[in-house]
């Protein structure tokens, strides 16, 4: 039997505090998708303030000497590419620049992780720009190793045990600027490790962290992935030298070397909207607990 | 139970608890003594055969979906001409990897325009998804719940560089943050996950654990 | 000028098929689903052949040893049958013991070690922002252990629930971080996908 009061209720319409709190999904969408295009053809052009972790990565590769081999690792799926291409593009630039310096390319991830590398070397193509850098002489590229994190443990151990050979097959005893200067994970004057997937436990993450890091001492540094970037705080800065976070650490380090690069096109956009999404949640909590303590007591509770 | 029944049954744990072992042994020990030559040079040797083992599940894993793949169409299964789509989209990257390998022209065309396209879009729309998920679960209800929402906008605020240029304090209070309460936490959850990894070491040598086929 | 390139069609087409996944669960995002996860499976499959042929096969000459991954290994392909199917669980062990061997001792000193080395510092120093710190730490970390592993109501209420409670608004801390950065590394890959989308198929030139 219905009551009096429910028929009259049923009719009424929600409070504009119920209708905000549960919005639709499509207007908050469409409102994102604008943060996101407008500052694309009206760029705000923030200032963009150098973190200590990208000035210190600067510093230690403006130390290095020639003669010091850099590991520098592709480890990033190739759905991440827009996150750490922009880094790695940058920290490679700086790398090519120095005098002597000796690169070793690798990949752990997994078998697209070479696509990653690929797209890289496409933009700062070597070649052409660094017609003095050989390959053999101060850049290999040993491809992608498969095995996981047992592999990562072991390559640090002994790099040329589980890559004998370079991506293209020839033997690394054909490169003897590589060859004797390596002989384990310590011999590296730097290692940049490019993905951070997984976070601490990620087979490759975790493997750099606990041989690199841990065991050899290396100076450790990751272009990371910013979803994951809060796991590694515990380590830093007695194990981790340094951390780029994404995009916003690549907008920093192209700071520092005066270029602009693809992490600074996407600093505009990245602060609309993250201020887009603070203002949302602000919102939404001053009108639930607006709801919840000030509003008039109704019928219905 | 026969000898070869219990072969069959513990063979797999025989290699695990064998090459666990051999390694645990000879991680600690230095070339120094013929012993410790011995076992370092196995060591090396091992822990390199990882590779090849991996590169062959890798290859049994894709044959495992094509297998499904193909048992889903061959039943008419719901869904199965999405398993045909992806038999279609495998025969043609396999057959480009034929007209030059992993790095040829075709395959480099196939995996830029139809693998980026997707891969990074795939995690493109998480940033909607994410967005409705702030919006809707970002709520004061209780005292955890503002603890994670205040952390979560303080490092909200600290992703955004327009914020870190008009409040230099957020970078800094986003630091501390970060350093300190979150390092704290983190590292408890890592002595888990350490004590948990010993665990599962040590379920597996005693059979305890169920994996592969 | 929209573009004629057949290749940035097909890329265009595809991102936008996946994001209309956003508004509605639809077929052309199964479809592009199901294209990549074919195509990752193609590529995927000749670069681990092309590692086995590299430093597999082409290495039996220099290292006779690396016989007896290549021979294990094969034995995956036992799962097809399934009277021989516990054959595939030799490699399956072997690998996880490899694994197990290589990475236990690190994961301890990484996992364990580390953080209670990085926990226990000096808390009476000249700084009262380090002592602070130190102390806050400590309170942290070993509530968090507490409510974390042993999750029996004794560190969750009653007497010693304030444990569990100072455990757990740490993790909240922790929880609130992590997802706090989540949306960077997600709106990162969106702008990428936009500006490929409106500079290379549209052919729209941008203000940056």
């Amino acid at each position: 039997m219905e009551l009096r009061g429910e028929r009259d209720m049923s009719r009424k319409k929600p409070r504009w505090t119920t209708r905000l709190l549960n919005l639709d999904n499509p207007p908050i969408y469409a409102i994102l998708l604008i943060f996101m295009i407008l500052p694309l053809f009206y760029p705000l052009n923030t200032p963009v303030p150098v973190t200590a972790m990208a000035i210190d990565l600067y510093n230690k590769i403006e130390s290095l000497k020639p003669g010091d081999v850099v590991l520098l690792d592709f480890s990033w799926s190739y759905s991440f590419k827009i996150l750490h291409e922009a880094g790695h593009v940058a920290v490679l630039r700086h790398l090519l620049s120095k005098p002597g310096v000796k690169i070793v390319m690798v990949c752990f991830m997994g078998a697209d992780s070479e696509l990653s590398w690929r797209d890289v070397m496409a933009i700062v193509d070597i070649e052409k720009n660094y017609p003095d850098k050989k390959y053999g002489k101060d850049w290999i590229w040993l491809g992608y190793i498969p095995g996981g994190e047992a592999t990562v443990l072991a390559f640090a151990d002994n790099p040329w045990a589980i890559a004998p050979k370079d991506k293209y097959g020839t033997p690394i005893e054909q490169y003897p600027d590589f060859y004797n200067a390596v002989k384990t994970g310590a011999d590296f004057a730097l290692v940049i490790e490019g993905g951070g997937h997984g976070g601490v436990n990620g087979h490759v993450t975790g493997g750099f962290l606990k041989s690199y890091g841990l065991k050899y001492h290396c100076w450790l540094a990751y272009n990371m992935d910013p979803s994951v970037i809060a796991e590694f705080y515990p380590y830093y800065p007695t194990i981790i030298k340094s951390m780029l976070n994404g995009n916003a650490g690549a907008a920093e380090y192209e700071r520092l070397l005066n270029m602009r690069g693809a992490g600074s096109v996407m600093v505009d956009a990245l602060s609309m909207t993250h201020l887009y999404v603070i203002a949302l949640i602000v919102l939404t909590n001053i009108v639930y607990l607006y709801d919840k303590y000030l509003s008039k007591p109704r019928s219905s509770r | 139970m026969s000898i070869f029944t219990t072969i069959r049954r513990n063979i797999d744990r025989a290699f695990l608890t064998f090459f666990m072992l051999f390694l645990l042994i000879a991680y600690p020990l230095a070339p120094t003594t013929d012993f410790g030559k011995f076992m370092t040079s196995w060591y090396t040797k091992i822990t390199g055969w990882i590779t090849v083992l991996g590169a062959w599940a890798i290859m049994i894993g894709v044959f495992a979906l094509v297998r499904n793949n193909l048992k889903n169409i061959y039943k008419r299964a719901e869904g199965w001409y999405y398993d045909a789509v992806t038999i279609v989209s495998f025969v043609i990257f396999v057959v480009a990897g034929f007209m030059g390998g992993s790095t040829g022209p075709i395959m480099t065309w196939l995996t830029t325009n139809v693998t980026r396209a997707v891969s990074t879009a795939l995690l493109g729309i998480e940033a909607f998804l994410a967005t409705s998920a702030y919006y809707r679960a970002y709520r004061l209800k209780t005292l955890d719940a503002a603890i994670l929402l205040i952390s979560s906008l303080i490092v909200l605020m600290w992703m955004g560089p327009v914020f870190g240029y008009l409040f230099p304090q957020i970078n800094d209070l986003a630091v501390w943050l970060l350093l300190n309460p979150n390092s704290a936490a983190q590292r408890a959850m890592f002595v888990g996950i350490g004590l948990g990894l010993i665990a599962l070491a040590v379920r597996s040598m005693l059979g305890r654990e169920r994996y592969g086929a | 000028m929209v573009s004629t390139d057949p290749g940035i069609w097909i890329y265009s087409l595809l991102v936008l098929a996946v994001y209309s996944f956003v508004f509605k669960h639809n077929p052309a995002f199964r479809v592009a689903q199901a294209i990549v996860v074919g195509g990752s499976a193609g590529y995927t499959l000749w670069v681990s052949i092309e590692y086995i042929q590299r430093l597999g096969i082409g290495r039996v000459s220099a290292d006779p040893y690396v016989l007896v991954p290549l021979i294990i290994g094969a034995l995956y392909l036992f799962q097809i049958y399934p009277r021989l199917s516990w054959l595939s669980r030799i490699p399956v062990g072997m690998a996880i013991g490899i694994a197990y061997g290589t990475v236990l001792i690190p994961g301890i000193a990484a996992y364990i070690i580390a953080p209670l080395t990085q926990t226990i510092t000096p808390f009476w120093t000249p700084n009262p922002l380090a002592n602070f710190n130190a102390i806050l730490n400590l309170v942290l970390m070993f509530c968090g252990v507490a409510f974390f592993i042993f999750t029996t109501d004794k560190f969750v209420k009653g007497r010693y629930g304030f444990i569990g409670r100072i455990g757990r608004a740490g993790l909240m801390v922790a929880f609130g971080a992590a997802c706090g950065t989540l949306l960077g590394a997600k709106v990162t890959s969106a702008i990428g996908n936009i500006i490929d989308l409106l500079t290379k198929w549209l052919g729209i030139r941008l203000a940056i």
